[in-house]
This record gives C-alpha cells, sequence and structure tokens, in this order.
C-alpha cells in the first residue's frame, strides 16, 4: 500500500514539475522574443536589501516592467536605475539626481529618463559631464539623505537635485523605518536616520545565505519571478469589486482647493504641526552637513506645490518664499519645480507630461514628461556644476 | 467571479472536492452555484432568484395550458429589456424617462435564453417540468454555464441533473484530464492571447486609427481577441463541468476556417445560433403571412430580423443591430449563392468569409455608428485620416515607422490565424482520446499545474470576459 502511495505521490510530483518546466519554457520563450512586448511576462524583481537605506536596486539584472508602460529595464552594474560607468570620474563633472519613481522612471527607456536627458544635454556642452539617476522607488526624505550620503560619497558627485515632495513632512510613515530608512528621536529628542531595518527578519533574511540563493532565483528563473510578484501583489488580489468593475477614464485638470496649500503654509511658516517642523529641520540639516562635508552644491527641488491655480497664487508665493528661505539659509540651493514645468509646458501641456494610453494625463511621467524634467535638471545643474572654482 | 482568477480555482477545486468526497452531489454543486451567484452582489441574486422562482411555477402552468407561456416569456424578456434595453429603447423612441442607469445584472442574456428554450420546449412537448425546485434551480444556475453560456438545453443539461440528484451520474474518472486540458487551453487563450491583443485594440479604437494599415490591425486583431476571450470562456465552462462529469454543448469549432458565412455561423457560438435558429428564425420563416412564391423573401426577412436581434442580444446599441442584421443578409447570400451559383473554390470562400467577418467586426467594437463609418472609411482609405477622437488621444494611433516592427506586426496577425489553423489540427476527437487513454495523476497535475501558474501570473491591466457584460 505505501509504495502505491509512494508511486502516486511521485507521479505527482512529477506532472508539477513538468507543468513548472513548461510554464518556465514558454516565459523564457517570450522573454527573449519580440514577443515580449505584447505577450505576458513575469515583471522584473529590481531590488534587493542595502544597509544604508533597507533596498536598493540589483546590480547588473535585467527584465521587463509592466506597470503603467512596458519597458526593457536594466540595472547598471553599479546597482543603478542608471547605464553603465566607471565608479571613476577624473577630469569631469559628475552630478546626481535623488528622487522616488518619478526620478527612477521604469515606464521609459534608460536612454529616455530625466537624468538621462540631462546629461544628454550638459555632455553635449561639456564633454564627458554625467549626471547620474540616483532614482528610487518610494524614496522618501530619510532614503533620499542615505542615499545622497552613501551613493554620492561612493559615486564622488559634484552636484546634486534631491526632489522633495513637499507632503512627505506630514506623513507618519516618515518616522517608521521598520523597512527602510527613517527619522527617528534620538536620546537628546532630535530627528536622525535610524535603520531599524536592519534588525527585521525579512532584511536578516534577504541578506543570508537563504537570500541571495532566492534572488539568484529570481534572476534566472521566470517561474521564481511569478511567485515573487504574486508574493508582492498578495495570492487573492484579485478578488476585489474594483478588479471586476470598467476601468475609470483618467482624471482630466487639477485641483485648485486652497486647503491643499493650507497645510504646508502652516508648516513651513509657522512650524506647525511640531513634529512635521522637526522633520522638515532634521532633511535640511542633513542636507546641509552633506553639503558642507563634501563641498557640493545641492538643490533642493520641491514638488507637488500646484502652480495652475491663479486664485492661489498669493498662497504659493508665500509658501515658496517660506521654503526658499528656509533652505537657502542652509546654505543648500531652492528649485520650484512645478513653476519650471509650467513655465515650459504650459499650464494646459502639464497633464500632457504623465501617463501612458488610456491612463495618459496621470500617472508617472512619459517620455515627453522625462525630456521635460531633463531639461529643468540641465538648467538648473549647468551654473551649479560649471560656475565653481 | 472570474473564471481566470487563483480565487476560481480555489472556488473549483473545494467544490469538486466536496463533490467527490460526499455523497450529496447534486446538492452540493446548487450550494456551489448559488454561491457563485452570490458573489455578483445582492441585487443580482435577489433578481435571479426571483426569476428563477416564477419560471419554477410557469412550467407546470405551461404544461397543463400552452398559453401561459406568453406571460412566462413576457415576464423573462421583460426582466431583460428593463435591465438590458430600457435607455437603448427609451432613447430610440426619443423620450427616456429613466434618469439612472442600470448595470446590467450578471449574466442575463444567457440565463433568460435559457429558460425561455425550457419553457417553450415544455410548450411544445420536448421538455418535462422539474418537480423539484432544487433540480430545476440547478439547471438554471449551475455555476459553469450560468455566466455566458453554452446556453443548454433541456434534453442536454436536465437529464444530467436528474442523475445527478438521484445519485445515479457515475463521475467518469478519466472526463477529469480532458477537462483539465480543457481549462488550460481556455486559459491559455484568456490569459496568455486576449488579454495581450486587447490593450492593443483598445489603444486603436481609443485614439482612432492612423491609416488604413492601422485600422485593418484594429479590426484584425480585435477578431482574435473576442475569439480567443469568448472560446477561451467555453472551454473553461466545459471543461470545468467535465470533473463534475458534466457534459455541456460545444460553443466554437474554429469558425474563421469556416468556408461561407452560414458555415460561420454554424461555428461561432453554437448554443446561440441553434437558439435563435429554433425559437427565432424557424418560426418567422415558417409563418403563413404570404403565397409560396414570396417564400425566399419571407426567408429573408426573417433571417435578417434573426440576425439582427442577435445583435441586439449582443448589447443595446445600433452598431449589434446593424451587424447582426448584416450577417444574416449574408447569411441568405451565401445560401442563396449555394443553391444557384456554383461554389467557388474553397480558398476563395474562406478568404471571402473571414474577409467579411473581419470588417464587419468594426460595428461590433466601434461606441457608435457613426464612429463605425468613420472607421470603415479609414480601412478601405475613402478619406484622409481619422477625425480626432476624444480629449485623451494625444495622436491617433500609428503603425510602428520602422519596417521591422511593421514586419513584426504582420507576422503577428499571421501567426494569430496560423494558431487558429493549429487549434483545428490538435482539438480533435483523436486528440480527446488520446487524453482520454493517458489520463491519470501526471497528466492531470501537469495540466492543473500549469493552469494556476497562468493563475498566479499577476494582471497588469482588468481584462474581464468580453461577453460578461453581454
Amino acid at each position: 500500500m505505501w509504495r502505491k502511495i509512494a508511486f502516486q505521490a511521485a507521479k505527482l510530483l512529477a506532472g508539477i514539475l513538468a507543468a513548472t518546466l513548461a510554464v518556465e519554457l514558454l516565459f523564457v520563450v517570450i522573454s527573449s522574443t519580440p514577443l515580449r512586448w505584447v505577450l505576458p511576462v513575469p515583471p522584473i524583481s529590481l531590488y534587493g536589501p542595502d544597509p544604508d537605506t533597507g533596498y536598493r536596486h540589483r546590480a547588473s539584472i535585467s527584465g521587463l516592467w509592466l506597470t503603467e508602460h512596458r519597458s526593457l529595464i536594466k540595472t547598471s552594474s553599479l546597482g543603478l536605475r542608471d547605464r553603465n560607468r566607471n565608479i571613476d570620474h577624473d577630469g569631469t563633472r559628475r552630478a546626481v539626481v535623488i528622487g522616488d519613481s518619478f526620478i527612477e522612471a521604469l515606464q521609459v527607456d534608460e536612454s529616455e529618463t530625466a537624468a538621462a536627458v540631462a546629461e544628454e544635454i550638459l555632455s553635449g556642452e561639456h564633454p564627458g559631464t554625467e549626471v547620474v539617476n540616483l532614482g528610487l522607488a518610494g524614496a522618501r526624505p530619510a532614503v533620499e539623505v542615505a542615499r545622497l550620503q552613501s551613493e554620492g560619497s561612493r559615486l564622488r558627485a559634484d552636484a546634486a537635485v534631491v526632489m522633495l515632495y513637499v507632503d512627505n513632512f506630514l506623513s507618519t510613515s516618515i518616522i517608521d523605518d521598520s523597512e527602510f530608512t527613517g527619522y527617528r528621536r534620538d536620546a537628546s529628542g532630535e530627528f536622525r536616520l535610524s535603520y531599524g531595518f536592519r534588525s527585521s527578519g525579512g532584511y536578516r533574511f534577504r541578506t543570508s545565505l537563504a537570500g541571495r540563493i532566492y534572488y539568484w532565483l529570481l534572476d534566472h528563473s521566470q517561474v521564481a519571478r511569478i511567485i515573487n510578484a504574486r508574493k508582492n501583489s498578495g495570492v487573492l488580489a484579485d478578488w476585489s469589486d474594483a478588479a471586476a468593475a470598467p476601468a475609470q477614464p483618467p482624471q482630466a485638470g487639477w485641483s485648485c482647493a486652497s486647503t491643499l496649500l493650507d497645510n504646508q503654509l502652516a508648516l513651513w511658516r509657522e512650524g506647525t504641526p511640531s513634529q512635521a517642523n522637526a522633520l522638515a529641520d532634521a532633511f535640511i540639516r542633513d542636507l546641509a552637513a552633506i553639503r558642507q562635508s563634501r563641498d557640493i552644491p545641492i538643490i533642493v527641488a520641491a514638488w507637488n506645490i500646484e502652480a495652475r491655480c491663479p486664485s492661489l497664487a498669493a498662497k504659493r508665493s508665500a509658501l515658496i518664499e517660506a521654503m526658499r528661505a528656509r533652505i537657502e539659509r542652509a546654505g543648500l540651493q531652492f528649485l520650484d519645480l512645478d513653476q519650471r514645468i509650467v513655465e515650459k509646458a504650459g499650464p494646459a501641456g502639464v497633464a500632457k507630461l504623465h501617463g501612458f494610453g488610456a491612463s495618459f494625463g496621470t500617472g508617472h511621467l512619459n517620455v515627453e514628461g522625462n525630456r521635460v524634467y531633463g531639461e529643468i535638471f540641465a538648467d538648473v545643474l549647468r551654473p551649479a556644476l560649471f560656475a565653481q572654482p | 467571479m472570474r473564471y481566470d482568477s487563483l480565487y476560481f480555482a480555489f472556488f473549483l477545486g473545494l467544490v469538486w472536492l466536496a463533490f467527490v468526497l460526499l455523497p450529496w452531489r447534486g446538492w452540493i454543486l446548487l450550494a456551489a452555484s448559488i454561491g457563485f451567484y452570490a458573489a455578483a452582489g445582492v441585487r443580482d441574486s435577489v433578481l435571479a432568484a426571483i426569476i428563477v422562482l416564477s419560471n419554477y411555477g410557469f412550467q407546470f402552468l405551461i404544461e397543463r395550458d400552452r398559453r401561459w407561456l406568453y406571460p412566462a416569456l413576457i415576464l423573462d424578456f421583460g426582466c431583460l429589456a428593463y435591465f438590458k434595453y430600457r435607455v437603448f429603447l427609451a432613447t430610440a423612441i426619443g423620450f427616456d424617462v429613466f434618469t439612472h442607469d442600470i448595470v446590467i445584472p450578471l449574466g442575463i442574456s444567457f440565463y433568460v435564453f435559457q429558460l425561455s428554450a425550457f419553457l417553450i420546449d415544455i410548450s411544445r412537448g420536448r421538455a418535462l417540468p422539474f418537480h423539484s425546485l432544487a433540480r430545476f434551480a440547478l439547471f438554471k444556475l449551475f455555476f459553469s454555464q450560468l455566466v455566458a453560456g453554452p446556453i443548454t438545453r433541456w434534453r442536454q443539461f436536465g437529464p444530467q441533473v436528474h442523475r445527478l440528484f438521484d445519485r445515479k451520474l457515475v463521475v467518469r474518472s478519466r472526463l477529469i484530464g480532458l477537462g483539465l486540458a480543457l481549462c488550460l487551453l481556455g486559459l491559455v487563450k484568456k490569459v496568455v492571447l486576449a488579454d495581450s491583443i486587447g490593450p492593443i485594440v483598445d489603444a486603436i479604437f481609443r485614439d482612432g486609427p492612423g491609416g488604413a494599415a492601422a485600422a485593418w490591425l484594429g479590426v484584425w486583431l480585435f477578431t482574435f481577441q473576442i475569439y480567443f476571450d469568448f472560446s477561451g470562456y467555453s472551454d473553461i465552462a466545459i471543461g470545468s463541468a467535465y470533473l463534475f462529469g458534466i457534459r455541456l454543448p460545444r460553443n466554437f469549432a474554429t469558425p474563421f476556417l469556416a468556408p461561407s458565412v452560414a458555415q460561420f455561423w454554424q461555428r461561432w457560438h453554437i448554443t446561440l445560433t441553434r437558439y435563435l435558429r429554433d425559437y427565432v428564425f424557424v418560426p418567422l420563416a415558417d409563418v403563413r403571412v404570404a403565397s409560396r412564391r414570396y417564400r425566399v423573401s419571407q426567408h429573408f426577412f426573417a433571417m435578417t430580423l434573426t440576425m439582427a436581434l442577435c445583435g441586439l442580444w449582443h448589447g443595446a446599441n445600433f452598431t449589434f443591430v446593424l451587424w447582426g442584421a448584416l450577417q444574416g443578409m449574408a447569411i441568405m447570400l451565401a445560401i442563396m449563392w449555394s443553391r444557384y451559383v456554383r461554389a467557388p473554390p474553397a480558398l476563395i470562400g474562406w478568404a471571402a468569409t473571414f474577409g467579411f467577418v473581419v470588417t464587419t467586426s468594426v460595428f461590433f467594437r466601434s461606441p457608435s455608428l457613426g464612429y463605425a463609418f468613420d472607421y470603415l472609411g479609414t480601412m478601405f482609405s475613402l478619406r484622409a485620416g481619422f477625425p480626432a477622437v476624444g480629449e485623451q488621444a494625444a495622436s491617433r494611433w500609428q503603425l510602428p515607422a520602422d519596417g521591422m516592427g511593421e514586419l513584426l506586426m504582420v507576422t503577428g496577425c499571421l501567426a494569430l490565424l496560423a494558431l487558429h489553423w493549429l487549434e483545428a489540427r490538435v482539438t480533435t476527437l483523436q486528440a480527446a482520446v488520446l487524453i482520454w487513454r493517458l489520463d491519470g495523476t501526471f497528466l492531470r497535475m501537469l495540466f492543473a499545474g500549469a493552469a494556476v501558474w497562468l493563475l498566479l501570473l499577476p494582471k497588469v491591466q482588468d481584462n474581464p470576459f468580453i461577453y460578461f457584460r453581454f
């Protein structure tokens, strides 16, 4: 009887194994031919553990990014969403652009990202000039600072653009360091970079031998990518009414509600709430410390402050002045990115910089959006890189 | 609950286990079917319950006096008309008394047709009423064919329902491998093919084609998208029924290889075509309204009307009505051609049929008649370009500018046709017999495992089954 059970179990396992191999083969064929632009493929798994920020791109991996727009992603040998480049750059100038998924720009080709566009412009004027893309999806101010400290130092950057999504300080997630670098109060009550994730089980697994095997599998097996993607989205992710509902048309236009600016004004002008104010202080303090220690210009690009509403012009102006004063007082440069975007694209043209296909007008930057952002970065980096003694 | 979801696979697995392990097979399938439909929401479930209960009562009345058929049909089709066509009808007569749109209840087009066929069959003495409400409810609600068919007749499904409850239905274990193979085939059609083609079709029809080639590409792809989508669904429905030893009628037989339009409709959505033939066309064609010499005209009219109604069944829009009417006229033309003119070579017949099917698909996909004619104008280069549509359309959809991209597009389109031809060669009786013979743990795990891998693949874009909206 046991022999019969064992034989059935062997047949069962053999069937599952054969199915797995067949599916693996199917997706290998799709992924390595032009069919990958149309047929389904498991999405690339980009990120691995990093002691400085909690996560980062893994080096020299490639695959398809599927969300919003299908693109072929290849990370650089340095583990960045960037082209391959030498870590040394003697005799040439190098800038870094630090931000979240908008800078990471996984929806477009590497050569079409804002950083690549800025590099193309600047290297045309000053051969050899480099602009390195340090974008990382989900990067909050603490991660940006940690990334500038680690990667900026490793790359010996001569200038940096740091994106500042203004709502970040008002979010409580900024003090959460369980998965990524966060800001936590130290014994003296000051907010400091904190790396609580290093003691988490997930991080320990990812940095262990088992974790390395897991990542090896992700890099070499399509089926492993399917499992990883399903783990990330949830086993029963499609169990929702939203999944059955027809897609909503993208929202055109923008909100000119005054309340959007009121909270920011309270933070930057009046310093309330106090925790958000202390976090903003810590962010500016840390960037200023890097600027001082490395003697490089740092441009803080404030972003997501609606610049298309004439009715908000006065409030917006007050907010921008408050932010500018506080940031420049620390020796940093300030960039009103939204205003520059409106100047470049026009109020009606801003939406056209976002989204793809049916979601045109919303979402991440499309090719045109990256081009506009790249031109702005080139404009602000030019004096920062070449006006130095 | 969608058939291409992991939770449907869990649901199917659980129901199958209960079905195999417990003795109350009919009750298990009934409970599962009620649970399956309940996931659609309270409103849909209450409506379905009311229709089922009323039809349960009507079947006895009709058996006694066939005049009860008319109020029963008025009730069934009245519900269908109210939920699916009220806005269309009200707009058509220019008097919209309804202010709120109503979402079409899940599967109403299918279960109303199935119930009406059953009641008509009773009135004609071709079906027997179900005395047990549970059996009647399972006949109506069996989850495998509830949402989008196949539309089953009493003589196909009724006896199987009785055998389930009488514990006489022997689960042929060798059907399980075949059922899983059909489920896998359906998932490949849906997940790998239809869902991949869909976004391109959506983009072309949303932005408008940038030229004749782009227009042809859009409608070519749409033709295959809807085939893979619906035949994929039908394969899963039939395959999952096989797991419980239940045989449902076939719904597709590689229709794009048909040598005439008449044959196309004998191979496309077969159960709907048979319903329309038996309950709409034949009564219309047989009714005595004129002398024999007008018989051909009457048949022409009956076929056109039947197919126009077929179009209307698909959706409350004049685009569907015109699409159906064109199909009806083409069927009559093909029949008359075969009667009076020598048949063309098979290849020409096939090309003309396929060309007609592809071209008329424009009406099926277009949001309005005006749009459809603009699209056709672009296809046949009767206009300089497609008019701009929608604020979202940054530009019209263009083919890749490089030669390699165009070559890949053409190759892909031809590959779809080749796949269809391959399907005809692979899904044969011999293949079914082979699976039957080799059926066992290994083969079942192979099919089930591959199906689960496809279900695990995360969905980048939501692509519900097209026929669920009908």
